[in-house]
């Protein structure tokens, strides 16, 4: 009975053809005849004759594997789905800075998707054809890349990112410039970072209408040449849609008002030029109804302990966090001069150098504001060289305008704040019994919720962490550095199983410092626990090399935690 | 266009409210399920909704395996009466999320399955799966090189030598 498969005749035609090596065989060998017949005498025109011919067999080599691709199921993929996986691949990367090591770090970690690209030619092909795919542009590698990508992208919106970190050239600067002039219309998001001077060449780019830009960072590196924002950028309409603002080294703050008006985000990171300029900033803060997120690090003068406040500026009652960063006494004159709506969740960074009175003061400070403490408080970093600090600086009572709220802060942390907690530790051993005292008060808060632990002296934080962490339940992140992945591993693979409390709810766990030493132990630390008993969602591992270093090794830990990226940082 | 062919009403009992459909897989297995388990699938939806317009109940038939219908089926029971974001034609597209924990222990199955299972949900427009399906292939192969990424799909290099060491024919240089 003669099949009905179409497909089975042209196999039996191919098949009565003989066999594929017979076949094969005996050509090869007529070719050889006919190249020995005409180069006999002559190896230079022998050589020649089978490279070409090798190339064609090449080629008809390709030509098979890619007809025997259109039978693996992962060939026959709707292209939809292929480029589904491409845009899952690119959300997974992890677009981190990496100081001075922008080609083997960030480039990586920005295109690490693209490997699934070269898997065969069809899904290179699905890859260009998907548009969406290339809005990402790095000039970082190279402006002639950086154009292929943008036109990849075809019309979708940009994401620039020029971050050249002081390898610019005045040639590369002008070939970025021609770059931004063509494609500002389509610009979504900007990020650039360079020195001062290459910077404030793009920017002068910038002076023509970008309506589809929404988030602009501009960050200076080396931040020892401040110079400022030109006034007449962001003028008028050319920025409709944008919304989110950081600038960084920028000794200058001249926004005009409809910008102001529509800002969502902005962050201020380092000093402005004087205290005209900051004044002005905060007077403009109060221009600001739309804003949910202000951040303000380090904006006073390094050389000025304190600026008596002469006004006070009110916050958008939109404002939903705001992070406040530098030496503890600024710190604490920007909080008498803002006036903080209640919902807001204030972060507080502050450092004392060598001011004992530091904490007691700022919580002072604290109470004495318009902010009630019992707001959802964010977190309070506290990084200090201070010789001794007093014992009770971390309990001093609230004398805020509500008197149960004092009541609720004499034994530490209210128990109703989402607090997150990050302690820097000096390596002085006087400071053990307050941070001992600190951690403990924080883990002993029900509803910690993220804790980052960097710093922390080896044998203290293991013993504290190994009396108290039974009591964080509520932890869903938790950052610690390479001397604390033992005790968590400790933990784990304790020989009575007894749960972890914040196992179950812990998402993400960030190792800082990450070491080859630490595959094993974490592998077998999660392997041992049951896969319902935690779900952890992303495990990031900072290392201090090259996160190249470590792709091969982490396969095994992939085999147990899906998600683990890792990168390199550069920690000076 | 899928196949449909007219069926007798006693094969397929769906009166009232618990109606049933009958399922035609690609060997020829009949499977009948309750419509309510299949009202995940688009497909589905749109098929009972061409019978409702007709008045006429019919097999509806599909191009793959029961083995790989019956994974399909499986899955849409264990969320029945959910409600998943992916699969709200209404709602803006999930961002970034996680393989929901039963799916990681239901997509546990070999390479080929995986990719049966992916096009089936994506015959049957079931969203949810074909997210969960995705996101199980891409971290089979986050992380790993061309050649590992290869062995792992069941792919060979097709590129020409001159493809491959032309930065200008891939998608990096």
């Amino acid at each position: 009975m003669a099949s009905l498969d179409p497909n089975s005749s042209a196999i039996a035609r191919v098949s009565s053809s003989g066999s594929a090596a017979v076949r094969w065989s005996s050509t090869i060998l007529d070719r050889l005849a006919v190249i020995r017949f005409y180069g006999t005498y002559k190896p230079e025109e022998v050589q020649p004759l089978i490279n070409e011919e090798i190339s064609t067999i090449n080629l008809a080599l390709r030509a098979l594997y890619a007809e025997l691709n259109q039978y693996s199921p992962s060939s026959r993929l709707p292209p939809e789905i292929v480029s589904y996986i491409f845009s899952i691949l690119s959300e997974g990367d992890h677009p981190h800075r990496v100081k001075g090591s922008p080609c083997n770090g960030l480039v990586r970690d920005t295109f690490g998707w693209i490997t699934a690209t070269h898997v065969c030619r069809r899904w290179r092909h699905i890859a260009l054809e998907t548009p969406i795919l290339w809005r990402h542009v790095r000039l970082s590698l190279g402006v002639v890349w950086a154009e292929e990508i943008a036109k990849r992208a075809q019309s979708q919106p940009l994401h620039v990112t020029l971050d050249l970190a002081g390898r610019s050239t005045d040639r590369s600067i002008a070939a970025v410039c021609n770059f931004m002039a063509t494609y500002l219309p389509r610009i979504q998001s900007l990020y650039l970072e360079d020195s001062s001077r290459f910077v404030q060449q793009v920017v002068k780019c910038l002076k023509h209408p970008m309506p589809l830009l929404e988030s602009f960072e501009i960050i200076t590196m080396p931040r020892e040449t401040g110079w400022s924002f030109p006034n007449e950028l962001f003028i008028g309409t050319n920025t409709p849609r944008l919304h989110r603002l950081v600038m960084a080294g920028c000794q200058s703050f001249n926004l005009a008002p409809p910008i102001l008006r529509q800002l969502i985000c902005l962050a201020i990171d380092g000093e402005l030029e004087d205290h005209q300029h900051l004044r002005r900033a905060l007077a403009a803060l109060g221009e600001m109804p739309s804003l949910e997120r202000l951040t303000m690090r380090h904006c006073y003068d390094r050389d000025t302990l304190w600026d008596p406040p002469t006004f006070i500026a009110p916050l958008s009652p939109t404002l939903s966090s705001l992070i406040l960063s530098g030496h503890f006494v600024h710190t604490m004159s920007l909080l008498r001069q803002l006036r903080i709506p209640p919902t807001t969740r204030l972060a507080l960074t502050c450092h004392s150098k060598g001011h004992a009175h530091a904490y007691p003061a700022l919580f002072e400070c604290l109470a004495e504001s318009t902010y009630p403490m019992r707001s959802p408080f964010s977190h309070v970093i506290f990084s200090t060289q201070a010789k001794t600090v007093a014992m009770d600086a971390w309990r001093t009572p609230n004398r805020a305008n509500s008197p149960e709220c004092g009541a609720q802060r004499q034994d530490g942390p209210p128990p109703d704040l989402h607090l997150s907690f990050t302690w820097m530790y000096s390596r002085r051993g006087d400071h053990a019994p307050l941070m001992k005292a600190i951690l403990e008060d924080v883990l002993s808060v029900e509803h910690l919720e993220d804790l980052q632990l960097h710093g922390v002296e080896s044998s203290l934080a293991r013993q504290t962490w190994r009396e108290h962490y039974g009591r964080a339940r509520a932890l869903r992140s938790l950052h610690i550095q390479e001397h604390n992945v033992q005790t968590l591993c400790e933990a784990l693979t304790a020989d009575d199983q007894s749960p972890v409390p914040f196992l179950p709810r812990l998402a993400e766990l960030q190792v800082k410092r990450f070491q080859d030493s630490l595959i094993q132990p974490l592998h077998d630390a999660f392997k041992v626990r049951n896969a319902d008993d935690f779900h952890l969602q992303r495990l990031v591992l900072e290392s201090t090399s090259d996160g190249d270093h470590y792709e091969k090794k982490l396969s095994q830990l992939r085999a147990v935690i899906p998600n683990v990226i890792c990168f390199g940082v550069d920690y000076e | 266009m899928p196949t449909i062919v007219s069926v007798d009403d006693s094969t397929v009992p769906g009166e009232g409210s618990s109606r049933l459909l009958l399922l035609v897989s690609s060997d020829n297995k009949h499977i009948v399920v309750e419509e309510d388990i299949m009202s995940r699938s688009r497909f589905i939806s749109k098929q009972v909704e061409g019978f409702e317009a007709t008045s006429q109940r019919h097999a509806i038939l599909l191009p793959f395996s029961s083995f790989v219908l019956n994974k399909v089926i499986e899955y849409c029971s264990h969320y029945r009466g959910y409600y998943l974001l992916e699969d709200d034609p209404d709602a803006a597209p999930p961002g970034r999320s996680p393989v929901r924990e039963w799916d990681q222990e239901f997509l546990d199955v070999d390479r080929n399955m995986l990719l049966r299972i992916i096009k089936a949900a994506h015959y049957l427009e079931i969203k949810s799966l074909v997210g969960s399906c995705a996101r199980a292939i891409a971290d089979m192969i986050r992380g790993k090189t061309t050649e590992e990424m290869r062995e792992i799909l069941g792919v060979e290099n097709d590129f020409t030598p001159e493809e491959e060491h032309s930065p200008s024919s891939k998608c990096t240089g």
